[in-house]
This record gives structure tokens, sequence and C-alpha cells, in this order.
């Protein structure tokens, strides 16, 4: 079976690339066929679905919190968001270096609190900043 | 002053090629080889020197693009210098392995063309707009600490000091070195520098398999290989990740052509192993994983041979090779020293807990099976179509092809040696572990194993002896 169909597959592929042995067709059709769809996929997502980074939010979210913040102070992070992203807020808010919680209290406090519209209370804490996006700065009471 | 920032590491790393190869670098496909291997090399040094800049006085600034743009002109004087004396003298061209009476197959150029663009124009679109930071180990690891070293001030150590082990804080300098040169340098941390630094070693890698397979096995095969590797949408997303796997896939893939080179052209040997050392180092300073590529390259490229050869022979490869490793080497042994707190897979705990799988059949079986099962199952079953069209296409039984490929295969096999040690003894859940990161490390030897598989089969074009049809353009 096998002999009768591979001679017949060749004529045919001959007649029409006659230069190539045919099975560089198996990885040129694929390759053709993958690369156009790959492509009008990612076109479809990024233009269509407009789907982009949580990262990017956060960069936003954060750009005047850490102006405010002084250079290599250690300041705590709170969230009412689940799971609490502290890699993004770690990132976004480099040159301070962010700890999550508050076992351990330090001079500044970032809170981020998107699904609640109360100002949330922290004891030995006072608002500093309240930036109107979800994000506070809290300064230890003095 | 932007453009300076780019091309200065292409000049350093173009510059040291022809300086090396003056008579062949220059010309016709081997001037794309020479341009993206000498790239990779830039970006290598130039991560390093930015690093000890900082080390020793301020984060790179003025003084310090003044001193690589001195360096860049000394070496581009020194290749022109070196071009030139070739030039003069007539030397004649290494032999080539493939006959040059086959001609160019047109279309598969046209279609080579069609899906780099493609290619090119997905990857920006993926990288810029969908995920311009990257992924996690991004923003965890790689930029993070390279937005420490720009940001930090005078506290920049704090990039190494405040990770969690499961960060990888000793993870070598290369991608982040280059990131945090480019920011210093232009005084902002844009988000387009990390993505340019993983787009531009992606697409290298696809045009040193190209670059290579034409002048090893002729520019048909080139072609196909290049093709073969646009199948693999896996590469291009994890290209947008901006991790460190799609630029040690870069460099041990130019790691492997080089020695490939060399077993071709022996007249050019010591200049080629002193490349090699020099790539094998970068990859070594780009990820942990790159240490283990380079102590495999010594033991199965000069350790390995000392029985078959002359080891006074084997010494003075050696010896190149050691050349082009050392300068890279001394960065890494210097930052493991000094910055790199305990790996967070191979260390004493870990270690210790050895003893104890060592007897679990358990453990052997998973982690063996898990890796099989990825490696089939990678990016809808590639391998399966390599293997089938290696299996119709054949071999090509050409002595030019048999010389050295053995110990390339052995070279990726203990590889995945290597990643199969380092899951048997990870501390973290081993079905999470491999499931998170194995796609990742077939990603750093996929580049290889296309560049060998087409260095192998047969060429696309037809025998023009043996069959009918003539070829085309």
């Amino acid at each position: 079976m096998l002999k009768k169909i591979k001679p017949y597959l060749e004529s045919r592929i001959n007649k029409y690339f006659p230069a190539v042995r045919w099975p560089v067709l198996l990885i040129v059709i694929p390759a053709l066929l993958i690369g156009i769809y790959n492509f009008v996929d990612i076109l479809s997502e990024v233009v269509i679905e407009k789907r982009r980074s949580r990262l990017a939010g956060y960069e936003n979210r954060f750009a005047s919190v850490r102006k405010d913040l002084p250079a290599n102070v250690y300041v705590n992070y709170v969230t009412d968001q689940d799971p609490p992203e502290f890699i993004f807020v770690r990132y976004a808010l480099i040159p301070a270096r962010i700890v999550y919680g508050l076992s351990s209290k330090h001079e500044y406090l970032v809170a981020q609190y998107l699904d609640t519209a109360k100002i949330p209370n922290f004891e030995g804490y006072t608002l500093k900043k309240n930036y109107e996006n979800g994000v506070m700065l809290f300064q230890r009471s003095r | 002053m932007d453009l300076l920032v780019f091309i200065l590491p292409l000049l350093i790393g173009s510059a040291i090629i022809v300086a090396l190869f003056p008579e062949y670098s220059l010309s016709g496909v081997r001037l794309i080889l020479t341009g993206c291997i000498g790239t990779g090399i830039g970006i290598g040094i130039t991560s390093s020197t930015a690093f000890f800049w900082l080390v020793l006085f301020t984060p790179p600034d003025g003084y310090y693009l003044i001193a690589e743009l001195c360096l860049a002109i000394f070496l581009v004087l020194f290749a022109v210098y070196r071009f030139r004396c070739a030039k003069n003298t007539i030397k004649p061209q290494p032999a080539s392995s493939h006959d040059s009476n086959i001609g160019k197959i047109g279309w598969l150029k046209s279609i080579f063309l069609i899906l780099m663009i493609a290619f090119v124009v997905s990857f920006i679109l993926k990288a810029y707009f969908e995920r311009p930071y990257g992924a996690h180990d991004a923003w965890a690891i790689w930029n993070y600490r390279a937005r420490w070293l720009f940001k930090g001030g005078s506290q920049w150590t704090y990039a190494f000091s405040y990770m969690h082990a499961a960060d990888s804080p000793d993870y070598p300098l290369l991608v982040t070195g280059s990131v945090f040169r480019m920011w210093s340098l232009l005084g902002a941390d844009h988000v387009a520098i990390p993505i340019m630094i993983a787009g531009v070693l992606a697409v290298g890698s696809i045009l040193i398999i190209f670059s290579s397979l034409a002048i090893l096995r002729g520019e048909n095969q080139g072609y196909l290989a290049a093709i073969f590797i646009f199948i693999t949408t896996r590469y291009l997303n994890i290209v947008t990740y901006q991790y460190g796997d799609p630029p040690l896939a870069f460099f041990i893939l130019s790691t492997v052509v080089l020695f490939s080179l060399k077993d071709h052209y022996p007249n050019l040997s010591f200049r080629l192993l002193f490349l090699a050392g020099l790539t094998a180092s970068c990859a070594a300073w780009t990820k942990n994983e790159g240490i283990l590529f380079l102590v495999l390259i010594i033991l199965i490229r000069f350790i390995g041979e000392l029985r078959r050869n002359n080891w006074f022979a084997i010494l003075k490869q050696f010896f190149y090779f050691f050349l082009g490793t050392s300068f890279l080497l001394s960065s890494l042994i210097y930052f493991k020293l000094s910055f790199a707190i305990a790996n967070d897979l191979v260390n004493k705990t870990n270690l210790k807990k050895l003893g104890v799988y060592l007897f679990d059949l358990d453990r052997y079986f998973e982690v063996f099976l898990g890796i099989i099962k990825k490696i089939f199952t990678f990016n809808d079953h590639i391998i399966s179509l390599l293997i089938v069209y290696f299996l119709i296409s054949g071999l090509d039984r050409s002595s030019f092809v048999k010389k050295g490929i053995a110990s390339h295969v052995l070279l990726m096999l203990f590889m995945i040696g290597g990643y199969f040690f380092s899951y048997f003894i990870t501390p973290f859940d081993l079905r999470w572990h491999m499931s998170a990161s194995l796609a990742r490390l077939i990603v750093q030897l996929w580049p290889t194993w296309i560049f060998l598989a087409f260095y192998c089969a047969k060429s696309p074009e037809k025998n023009l002896m043996g069959e009918h049809g003539k070829i085309s353009n």
C-alpha cells in the first residue's frame, strides 16, 4: 500500500515543486499555516481583545506614591486584594523596600484598597495622602 | 546618544570577530553570523563592564560611555587594520562542505522572509502592547534586580540581598546587567530596553541557525531550519517573557555552532576556540544552567578527547578556549563570591536530601517520565514533526557532517541529565516545579537541537545527479 502511495504522492509533488524533495513540504506547509495563524491570533489578542499586562496598571497607580517615598526606606504594604500581588507592588515602588503586612511596623505604610470605598484605619498610623485611585500613603503617628 | 547605547555592543562584539577572522567574517552569509554572534558577545561584555563600573565607581554615566566608546573605537580600528592586512595577503577560502553548484530555491527564501517578518511583528505586538513588563520572573528576578541597580543609588546591593531563595538571587548578570547598563546610560527605565534585548537575541538565534547551516550545509538547508523554528510558537511566547532562557539558548547555540565550524575548518581552530570560549562564558554569565553547559563543554570537548588525541594539542586548544572565557568567567566568579547568596537548588540542605532521594525509585520515574512527557508534548508535539521529517528525509552521510556530531548530541543529552538532577534534588513540590519551568528549559536547548537535526539531515534540494527536475530560482 505504502509503496503505491509514495510514488504517486511524489509524482504529484514533483509536478508543483520540481526543485525540492517532498519531505520539505512537511515543514514548509505547517510553518506557513502556523506562522500566519499565530500572527493573526496575536493581532486579535492585542487589537481586538486589548489584552494588557496587569503590572502596567500597578506602574501607573503607584507612580505618584513612588515620588512621595524617600529612597531605600522600608515600607509596609497592605491590601484588600486577594492575591495581594505583592511582587507587582515591590517592583513598582523600587527604590523603596516593601514589606508585606504589619508584622514589623515601619515609618511608612502603603495601602491599596480597590474594593472598599472607606479609608481604612491602621493603629499607630495617620493618613498622609490619598491618591484617589485606591492607593493611600500612611505615616507613623508621632 | 540613544543609538550609541544600542550600537556599541554590536560594534565591540563584531570588531572582536572581524579582528579574529579578517579574511572570512565580512563576506556574504558570514557577515550575518558575525553580526549576530558579535551582538551577543558585545551584550555580554558590556553587561559585565557596566557592573564592574558600578562596583568600582558609580552607575554607568557619561564617563562610562566615553570609556566604552574608546574601547569600541580601539577594537574597530584594530579590526580594520587586521582586515586590510588580510586583504593584502591572499588566503584560500575555507573549504565549503556543500556543493556550491547547487542553486538556491527562491521560494524557500521568500517563505523564510515572510515568516521572519510575521515573527518580528508578532513579537513587537505581544511584547510592546500585551506584555511590556514581561512575565512573572521578569518583574520578580531579571528586571527587578536591574531596576534596583539603576534606582538603588548607594544601596544597589539590595538587589541581591532581599530576595527569597526561590527568586534565584544568585542568577548571573548578563540580562540584568545589560538592561541596567542601557537604563543608566539613557537615564530612564524604558520598558523598550528589556524587550529589545530579548528580541535582538531571539532574532539573532534564528539568523545564527540560518547562517551557520548556510555555511556548513548550503543556504537551502539554512532557510529550511530557520523556517522550522517559526513553527515553534512557544519559543516566541517565551521570548516575550523577558527571561534569561532565550538569551541562554542564543549562547548555547552559538557555542555549538562555533565548535561545529571548528571541526570543519581545522586551520581556524584556535581562533574559533577563543570565540567559543567567549560565547560559552556568556552562557555561564546568563544563567546557572549556562555554568553547567560550560563545565560539560570542557568535559566533553577537552577532557573527553584526551584519550583519542595528543594531550599537548588538547591542552593548547583548551588554552585558547580558556583565554576566551577568562574575562566573563572572572566576572562571574567575582559576582558569585561577593553578591550571590546560596543557590535555591544546589545547596547543603538539598544535597543532604540526596541521600534519601537516591533510594527513592518513584522519584526517579516521576522526574524521568515528566521530562520525557514534556519533551514530547512541548509546543503541541513539535518534536514528532522533527523526528518524522528526519526519518523520511534521511541522514546526510558525508564525513563532513559526521565529524563532531556525536559530541554535540552527547553534550545536549548531558544538559538534559543536568536538568534531571536539578529536579531530582528540588526542595519545591516536584510537579509544580516541573510544570513551572520545564518548558523554559526545553527552550534553552531547542534552537541547538534544530541546528543539529538540520545539520545531519539531507538537504532540501534534489540531488542533481540522481533525480530529475532542475533547481529553479
